[in-house]
């Protein structure tokens, strides 16, 4: 692993336990995304693409559990193996210092909030340091300009409570006031601020007329503002890494390449990397810098996406760069079916489908090797 | 070849309701005029994005829906055709046309005779999951269009079944189980071995390859053609992935707002796209080689809603290229020559 | 392929049904309680089965014979009951009426009273929920409201009236639970209508042309019925209990029926005895109550088993 690494998954095993059996989800797996840099996931329904990326934010579902491997982060508070922390310093990593956005956007927001409410929490959660010291200091200009008693009165009362919050967030005293109803009203300070913040992220976004959406409810918007404002919710704490699961894939055409070039462009400001997962090549090649493939639970091969594109070595990317539809073209598909995974194949999992495979690929799994620089594959034709 | 489908001025809207004792406020105008030829043989592509009506034509074509104005014409011929659309033209309510219209037209079928006209024209929808009754056994499934009209019994019921499911490539074995033992690719095959197993003449095709993953995508557009070849069929493929319609169709619509904006032989169309909204859409692919990354203006705004479309051309408040004339007037679809139809101003 | 047999064909049939099955069972399995409240079930049935050879009619010390066993049989005149003693198993309610017999043919009592209602509002239920669900319109909204008038009215309130009206009796009783019962119902399934109606494979049976009816039986009933099945089994131990409250209140069964809430009834006059010794007439209402609360229990517990079987949200986990 190199110092630039933001994220190694070194020999990830995950598994799901049903009533039909074990599910092998993820067999050993080995991924690494550098700082700066969009990674694509590639794969199709059931590869284990979504799994990955619910593992590095320890997020998988039951029955499925993580069981082996490990998953460094390298933050600027240190390296650390996610698997090995508990959930209250997990909970501070999500969100953060990674986030994640899902392919369906009206689910992923909660409809009986307002965008205002739901990106708000995001910063409360994480950013309730900053925001109160910012309500301090408009609080002490107020202060300043007013001429009103009343007025003073009032801001002098929410000067001490934040004061309080800034010294000492955890007093007692301050967990009393925040239940009382009338008095608790000083949390509208932080609220004010905090919708100043999602207004300004509103408009990062290239959402129009944002001081609007901000008072929208999930149900009044198009699928591409709902992606764009989970986009900002993600986005709102500045993480260091965003894992993006095909949030294109129920937007229209159009609307998907908006979204994209946006993504790129966030990117850039943001100074974040991305890791997308997504099943449509035309896609990764659009956004991508490099690129894995996945197949049954295994990394078949990464490159980066030219060579990738150019130069497929695995049989699995050669066939799936195969079956894209070209016009004039007869389709070509690939035999067989995904297998199942509670008994996968033994040795590569590609093996009954692979026309190139030997006697070695049913027995023998396969490594990952480095073929060519920066390029890895996992199959028995480069050792 | 003749025209198997042809439907002229097709309208369907949704009314809108609102007010305490529900008054139609307005109409949803999901499918707005469409007048489209489908001839026989040919797979006819018709692209939009959500919201453009390119599903409730295809529903409505088929009188899943009932059209609120205008005719579809199925299998009527050549001679038929040339008569209606002359009185159409001269003479809409004259009793000639009066007749040849409860002969031919689809809207006008009702009861029995509709009835026994579904069996020619059949649907595949999109999600197999929840296309097919999730507590019937893949047999009755397939086997109910031929009990519900009533074209086998018994054991000729079950041959027919049989021989159907293996035209799709699944085997005798699976007719005994229940949907969910199977994966996506094989339910979208189920859900086709339904639709074919009343040999119908017409199959409406909503997104069919959408659900599934990119390998088995190419397997079932195999599927699709190679039982075209060998039934004689007929498709009306709606889909919004332009790529897979370029493959599979020999003509192709392009739908905005409920209404078709261009029209044109395949090959024509993605050469060369004369409307802006097609030239837009057609931009707005990913195309998966990264030595074409193209750095192009992305379409500006959303769709807007069908209920209140915008006056003159439906696309001219996102149109670069809008002039006044969009703003005011409706253009219609003019023949530009080989085939080629454009609705647009600029085009005159 | 040639063409099987019948059998051959039906047992090919059956076969991912009964897959489905085990699935089921085994998901039983996991929920401990689920397994209580069938065991509990199964000993009141067996209990209701086996009656006459648990409790025979006209034993020695009867005073009069009867040819009915439903007719508890007395030993003696004397109000005051007479603790378990050994002819006596759980001793006598007032005026010498035996408990043991008593609570024994009672248990064929509860579950012709609960079965029997829940039974009849499902199917009213069901009729009228059909009705409204899968046609709509005026017809929808004719019977909703009047379902609406129906529920208004408090239940238990209702049910006594109707009993008044119809004379004192078991069976006016089942019929007055009914009449108060069926909206419920109706309402649940027209619900469960309304969302199976917009399902894909629904418009798909359609499209191939299936009669209205084909396409309710067929498509609609199959994938609704859910949410009824739980709904009628957490029902049939509120219904005994219904019944028992009516008994209570002197409108159900005649003083010497084998009814538990009938016996309970009997024991009103001696819940709280003399000061000295306060609760010296336990057995008179403590057995009949704890044969009913067990019994209301166990159907409860098999409604929330069936609801964890069935439920598709979580059964495919």
């Amino acid at each position: 692993m190199q110092e630039k690494d933001l994220l190694t998954i070194k020999d990830l095993d995950v598994n799901f336990y049903t009533y039909e059996g074990v599910v092998e989800a993820l067999d050993h797996v080995n991924l690494s995304l550098k700082d700066g840099e969009t990674l694509g996931l590639v794969g199709e329904t059931g590869c284990g693409k979504s799994v990955t990326s619910l593992s590095v934010l320890v997020l998988v579902p039951s029955p499925g559990k993580i069981q082996g491997g490990s998953i460094v982060v390298n933050s600027p508070n240190g390296q650390r193996d996610v698997l090995t922390l508990d959930e209250a310093a997990m909970r501070k990593i999500r969100g953060e210092e990674i986030s994640m956005i899902f392919q369906d956007p009206r689910s992923a927001l909660n409809p009986v909030y307002n965008v205002e409410d739901q990106i708000g929490e995001v910063f409360m959660q994480h950013r309730m340091e900053e925001l109160n010291e910012e309500a301090l200091q408009q609080i002490k200009k107020d202060l300043a300009e007013s001429n009103n008693a009343f007025k003073k009165f009032f801001l002098r009362y929410q000067e001490g409570i934040y004061a309080k919050a800034v010294s000492n967030p955890k007093a007692l005293s301050l967990k009393v006031i925040s239940r009382i109803p009338v008095l608790n009203r000083y949390k509208n300070k932080v609220k004010q601020e905090v919708r100043k913040d999602v207004v300004r992220l509103l408009g990062l976004m290239k959402i129009p007329d944002p001081e609007r959406v901000v008072d929208m409810f999930p149900h009044e918007l198009s699928g591409g503002m709902a992606q764009r404002v989970v986009i900002a919710m993600a986005l709102s704490c500045n993480p260091g890494l965003l894992i993006a699961d095909e949030p294109t894939t129920n937007l229209d055409v159009t609307i998907q390449a908006q979204i994209l070039i946006l993504i790129r462009e966030l990117k850039e400001k943001f100074k974040s990397s991305v890791l997308y997962i997504t099943h449509d090549l035309g896609v990764v090649a659009e956004l991508c810098d490099r690129v894995a493939v996945m197949y049954a639970g295994n990394v078949a091969e990464i490159a980066y996406v030219e060579e990738l594109f150019k130069n497929p070595l695995h049989p699995y990317t050669q066939a799936l760069l195969e079956s894209i539809p070209r016009p004039g073209k007869k389709f070509s598909s690939i035999e067989g079916e995904v297998p199942s995974l509670i008994k996968p194949p033994k040795g590569c999992r590609f093996n009954p489908r692979c026309q190139k495979a030997t006697a070695l690929c049913s027995t023998e799994k396969p490594a990952l090797v480095e073929v060519d620089k920066d390029h890895f594959v996992m199959c028995h034709l480069f050792r | 070849m003749g025209a198997l489908i042809e439907t002229l001025g097709l309208k369907k809207y949704y009314a809108v309701t609102g007010g305490v004792f529900r008054r139609k406020v307005g109409d949803v105008k999901a499918v707005d005029n469409v007048n489209l030829t489908i001839s026989l043989g040919e797979c006819f592509g018709l692209v939009g994005e959500s919201g453009c009506g390119k599903t409730t034509f295809g529903k409505t074509v088929l009188r899943l829906l009932q059209p609120t104005e205008g005719s579809i014409y199925f299998e009527a011929p050549e001679e038929a055709m040339d008569e209606i659309r002359k009185l159409e033209a001269s003479d809409p309510k004259s009793p000639q046309l009066k007749q040849l219209r409860r002969q031919y037209d689809l809207s006008t079928f009702k009861g029995r005779k509709m009835h026994k006209t579904r069996r020619n024209m059949q649907i595949v929808y999109q999600d197999p999951t929840t296309s097919l009754n999730p507590r019937m056994l893949v047999k009755d499934i397939v086997g109910e269009p031929l009990i519900v009209q009533k074209l086998a019994k018994g054991a000729e019921r079950r041959q027919r079944v049989v021989e159907i499911l293996q035209k799709v490539g699944l085997t005798e074995r699976h007719m005994y189980r229940y949907p969910h033992e199977f994966s996506g690719g094989q339910r979208q095959r189920i859900s086709i071995a339904r639709a074919l197993v009343t040999q119908p003449k017409f199959v409406v095709l909503d997104e069919p390859t959408s659900s599934v993953d990119v390998s088995v995508r190419a397997q079932l557009l195999n599927q699709f053609q190679q039982l075209q070849r060998e039934l004689g069929l007929t498709y009306l493929f709606v889909s919004h992935d332009l790529s897979v319609v370029e493959c599979i169709s020999n003509r192709v619509a392009v739908m905005y707002l409920g209404k078709i904006v261009e029209m044109a032989p395949t090959s024509e169309l993605y050469r060369e796209p004369f409307h802006p909204y097609a030239q837009a859409l057609f931009s707005s692919i990913s195309i998966p080689d990264p030595t074409k990354r193209k750095k192009r203006a992305p379409l500006k705004g959303e769709v807007p809603s069908p209920i209140n479309p915008p006056l003159g051309c439906r696309f001219n408040p996102r149109c670069e290229k809008a002039s006044e004339m969009c703003r005011r007037e409706e253009p219609r679809l003019l023949d530009v020559g080989k085939g080629h139809f454009v609705a647009c101003h600029l085009m005159a | 392929m040639s063409g099987k047999t019948w059998f051959q064909e039906f047992k090919a049939s059956i076969k991912p049904s009964l897959k489905e099955m085990r699935f089921s069972m085994s998901r039983l399995k996991d929920s401990p309680l689920s397994i209580v409240g069938i065991v509990i079930i199964i000993f009141f049935a067996i209990i209701a089965v086996l009656a006459p050879v648990l409790a025979p009619t006209n034993p020695s010390w009867a005073v009069y014979q009867s040819f009915d066993p439903f007719k508890i049989p007395r030993d003696g005149y004397n109000p005051i009951p007479t603790p378990p003693n050994d002819r006596h198993l759980l001793g006598t309610t007032e005026y010498q009426y035996d408990l043991y017999y008593g609570l024994v043919w009672g248990t064929i009592t509860a579950f012709r009273v609960g079965l029997w209602v829940t039974f009849t509002s499902l199917a009213i239920g069901l009729l009228l929920g059909v009705l409204a669900g899968y046609y709509g319109g005026v017809i929808d909204e004719i019977l909703m409201r009047f379902t609406d008038v129906v529920i208004a009215f408090p239940g238990l309130i209702l049910a006594m009236a109707l009993v008044t009206a119809l004379g004192v009796s078991l069976d006016n009783v089942m019929l007055a639970l009914v009449l108060v019962g069926w909206p419920s119902y109706t309402r649940v399934i027209r619900g469960e209508i309304l969302k199976t109606k917009q399902e894909v494979y629904v418009e798909a049976a359609k499209a191939a042309g299936c009669s209205d009816l084909r396409v309710m039986l067929r498509h609609i009933l199959p994938n609704s019925i859910y949410p009824i099945i739980i709904m009628a089994s957490l029902d049939t131990g509120s219904i005994v209990l219904a019944a028992a409250a009516l008994s209570f209140l002197g409108l159900g069964a005649p003083p010497d029926y084998a009814d538990w809430g009938q016996l309970i009834a009997r024991s009103r006059l001696w819940i709280v005895a003399d000061p000295r010794n306060l609760l010296e007439f336990w057995h008179a209402f403590v057995y009949p109550g704890l044969f009913l609360f067990t019994f209301t229990l166990g159907w409860n517990l098999l409604g929330d088993a069936a609801r964890d079987i069935m439920d598709p949200t979580i059964r495919r986990r």
